[in-house]
């Protein structure tokens, strides 16, 4: 009996040093990608605890992840459901931090600037556009990893175009 | 402004997003942590299963000494009582456990 107990002990351990093995090589080749992604979503330097918490979801759900799909894109919409619960919680201190801090209106460098026009977005229309314009995905790919119409992607991706444009321009930068 | 101005715009945010040394590490560290965790709450359980499982079984062996402590004629008293006063499956069934 003892012998048995001890069987399955080591089967279950070395089953689970095998799929951590499998995670880790995961991880490897994901990291930089779901940083990026994070980082645009919630443009903010402190992401190490979103890209944690990300992994650490990933890992508790690993046996639901198909082995034929791609795991960044699996690991994509853990991340971003990760970083928008972020920002659904920091969103009243993030905007009470710009407003306090009138450094921040009167010195506006080329990344505030992006921040604040992308966060002014709703956050569906900033992740197509991210999607879109920083990490080069195109409005069908978008569509398939959100698993949502390649229209609405057309439609989210405009809006934002426009909403950025018009922030750019409510901040003294004009392109034209 | 158009897509290619949007693109070189969003560029020029450089931040370094290289990832921290011990990244893993720490997420490693963590992923054992919940493991064990876990694992004790597993165990907790299984051992709580037991101790109600023979908690009940000491109960049940418990009621069974009482049963047979009951003399026969207690019994009988108990069987009257019922056929007077509780139903006739209830009486019924009290006098095949005398039997």
């Amino acid at each position: 009996m003892k012998k048995a107990w001890t069987k399955v002990l080591l089967k279950t351990e070395r089953d689970n040093h095998d799929s951590l093995q499998v995670f880790k090589k995961h991880y490897e080749e994901s990291n930089a990608f779901v940083r990026k992604s994070i980082y645009w979503l919630v443009r903010n330097d402190q992401i190490d605890d979103i890209v944690q918490e990300t992994y650490l979801k990933a890992w508790a759900n690993f046996s639901n992840f198909k082995k034929d799909s791609s795991f960044n894109t699996w690991i994509y919409r853990i991340a971003r459901n990760t970083a928008f619960d972020y920002l659904k919680k920091h969103k009243e201190v993030d905007n009470e931090d710009l407003e306090q801090n009138p450094q921040v209106e009167n010195n506006l460098e080329k990344t505030e600037i992006i921040s604040k026009a992308l966060l002014a977005m709703n956050p569906e229309h900033r992740e197509a556009f991210i999607l879109y314009y920083k990490l080069g995905y195109t409005k069908a790919e978008i569509g398939s990893l959100l698993e949502v119409p390649e229209g609405t992607i057309k439609s989210r991706v405009h809006h934002a175009k426009s909403q950025f444009i018009a922030s750019l321009k409510s901040m003294g930068v004009d392109y034209e | 402004m158009n897509d290619d101005q949007i693109k070189d715009f969003l560029n020029s945010d450089r931040r370094d997003l290289s990832t921290p040394k011990d990244e893993w590490r720490e997420i490693h560290y963590k992923i054992n942590n919940k493991e064990r965790k876990s694992f004790n709450r597993h165990i907790s359980s299984w051992g709580l299963g037991f101790a109600f499982t023979a908690f009940v079984i000491a109960v049940s062996i418990n009621f069974l000494n009482l049963s047979n402590s009951i003399s026969p004629q207690e019994k009988e008293q108990i069987a009257e009582y019922l056929f007077e006063n509780g139903t006739d499956e209830e009486a019924t069934e009290l006098y095949t456990w005398i039997d």
